[in-house]
């Protein structure tokens, strides 16, 4: 628990951030909490489990709707609510289906969901309110939307760290290892890999609903941006999937390092970023995190 | 019948496929008693074994636990009613800590029994309390070994199946772990050891089934099946005396 009282002078300046720098510092750390929470929401379930899940695009766009359905009807921050809370329930009850497939299979499938949640709300919007769009009145402000997306992500890593400490976590651990094996000890694999998808929904759904806000116009094309959801895994995979800093650290260095080749190489950023996430597969396969001493890194637990 | 058998395994026929691996298996495990199945490699052991613990459906017959039967029941309801199995190969986590391995194994308990049983094991197998942040796979078989069993208790089993612990164990290792095998059925916990290494486990055995080509072909105290020559010329190639 004292763990963490350490990082509270970094929380405290992060959370002053809006006041002390101007907007480009705030939209440009926004990006970079935005992808911290979601590889750490992400890494929650995938990690330990080593079920692939290309879902986040899907449960990101699901929350970002419920902001774009619901913003001028109620609160916000109830939306975020509403986000995680709608994202959770589709990842149980697709879960119910998909979670029962293992490797490649799973992860297949997880795409599809995003593809099939973009198709299903176009067509619902289209069919029923006649737009493929919307149009975001009354946005909240970009320091909301920062400190909302800042809370999340310290939430999404303070639940990661809970939920790996305690016998959920050891269970998605031994599904990873060996799904019957861990059965034999009691564990109840379709109940227990239900409970991990479902919270990581959670936060990429509050996620998806916070940064909603950010762009006044939305359009499934937009929200269900199948680039998110690869984002994230790559993020993971190059910062390292065995531990929380991995994740952290990798969508950090992901978000700066892609916003720099993108002001410097507008035109072969991506080029350049796909040719780094290579060598940084090919030669750190256990990512960034594995050049940490262990020691050290387990005394910050 | 109920009260002193923990286990009944009733006119058991298993197939694979059409094959016919287990016919007309029957065996019983007393209460807080070790009973061991020896048979060569391919007798049906294995089989039987999945499908006590729930791994294997069977064509008829039937096996009733702790008074109930367990047919069409999952593994983790098994283990929830006290029916707990160290796979061949110990099956550890290898990348998880000794400690993460002893808590996922009291999974189904509270918080505090899982407390309780950890100080147990770390009684019974003090080398575990010294490693709890080793991770399980760079132990030795040994400790392996004594590390699934813990696990395995960690579920405070009624009854505890072990499918070859002394595999490739060291020949001091494998007494000691007879010895963690019969100080486990002192402390009221029902065995069912599989073995193919038969002296040592009818030694320890309170009762023992002879199992070739899926059918039991002799049963009796450990004792008495240890002199016998059927064993003798089964297993060392010459008779006793």
């Amino acid at each position: 628990m004292k763990d963490w009282i350490k990082w509270l002078p970094l929380i405290a300046a992060l959370a002053a951030v809006p006041w002390l720098t101007n907007a480009y510092m705030v939209s440009l750390l926004l990006t970079c909490l935005m992808y911290v929470a979601l590889a750490v929401s992400w890494v929650m379930f995938s990690g330990p489990s080593r079920y692939l899940s290309l879902a986040t695009t899907a449960f990101f766009g699901i929350g970002a709707y419920c902001t774009a359905w619901g913003l001028g009807h109620l609160p916000w921050p109830l939306l975020l609510l509403g986000g995680a809370l709608a994202a959770a329930g589709t990842a149980a009850l697709v879960g119910l289906f998909v979670l029962k497939l293992r490797g490649s299979y799973f992860a297949v499938l997880t795409f599809g969901l995003s593809e099939l949640a973009l198709h299903v709300i176009n067509q619902t919007e289209r069919s029923i309110s006649g737009t493929v769009g919307r149009v975001l009145l009354n946005p909240p402000e970009q320091d909301a939307i920062y400190l909302a997306v800042l809370a999340l992500a310290l939430a999404a890593i303070a639940c990661c760290a809970w939920l790996w400490r305690g016998p959920l976590g050891h269970a998605l651990r031994g599904i990873g290892a060996d799904e019957d094996r861990a059965a034999t000890l009691g564990v109840n694999p379709l109940r227990v890999k239900l409970a991990g998808f479902a919270l990581a929904a959670a936060f990429a759904g509050a996620v998806g609903a916070a940064m909603a806000g950010r762009w006044t116009y939305i359009d499934p094309h937009t929200v269900f941006n199948p680039l998110i959801g690869f984002q994230t895994v790559l993020i993971v995979m190059v910062g390292g999937a065995s531990r929380i800093q991995g994740a952290v650290i990798g969508a950090v260095i992901f978000s700066l390092l892609s916003e720099f080749l993108r002001m410097r190489f507008p035109y072969f950023y991506l080029v350049l970023l796909g040719l780094l996430l290579i060598l940084s597969v090919l030669y750190l396969p256990n990512g960034l995190i594995a050049l940490l001493p262990r020691k050290k890194a387990a005394a910050h637990g | 019948m109920t009260q002193t058998h923990i286990l009944e395994v009733r006119h058991l026929h298993v197939d694979y496929n059409g094959y016919a691996v287990l016919k007309d298996v029957s065996l019983s495990v007393t209460r807080s008693s070790i009973t061991v199945l020896v048979g060569l490699n391919g007798a049906g052991k294995s089989t039987l074994l999945k499908a006590v613990s729930g791994l294997k459906a069977w064509s008829s017959g039937d096996i009733v636990f702790a008074g109930t039967s367990i047919a069409g029941e999952k593994p983790a309801m098994l283990v929830s009613r006290g029916l707990l199995q160290v796979p061949e190969g110990r099956h550890l986590f290898p990348r998880m800590t000794v400690l993460e391995n002893l808590e996922l194994g009291g999974y189904l308990r509270s918080a505090r029994q899982r407390r309780e049983d950890l100080e147990r094991m770390f009684h019974l197998f003090p080398v575990l309390r010294e490693r709890t942040d080793q991770l399980g796979g760079t132990m030795s078989g040994g400790q392996q070994q004594m590390l699934a069993i813990a696990r395995a208790l960690m579920g405070s089993p009624k009854l505890l199946v072990l499918d070859e612990p002394s595999l490739g164990l060291a020949p001091l290792m494998v007494a000691e772990m007879f010895r963690m095998i019969a100080a486990i059925r002192d402390e009221g916990v029902s065995v069912l050891l599989v073995e193919q290494n038969v002296k040592q486990a009818l030694a320890h055995a309170d009762y023992a089934y002879v199992i070739d080509r899926g059918c039991i072909t002799l049963e009796g105290p450990g004792s008495e099946l240890a002199g016998s020559d059927e064993i003798h010329a089964a297993y060392f190639g010459t008779a006793a005396h």
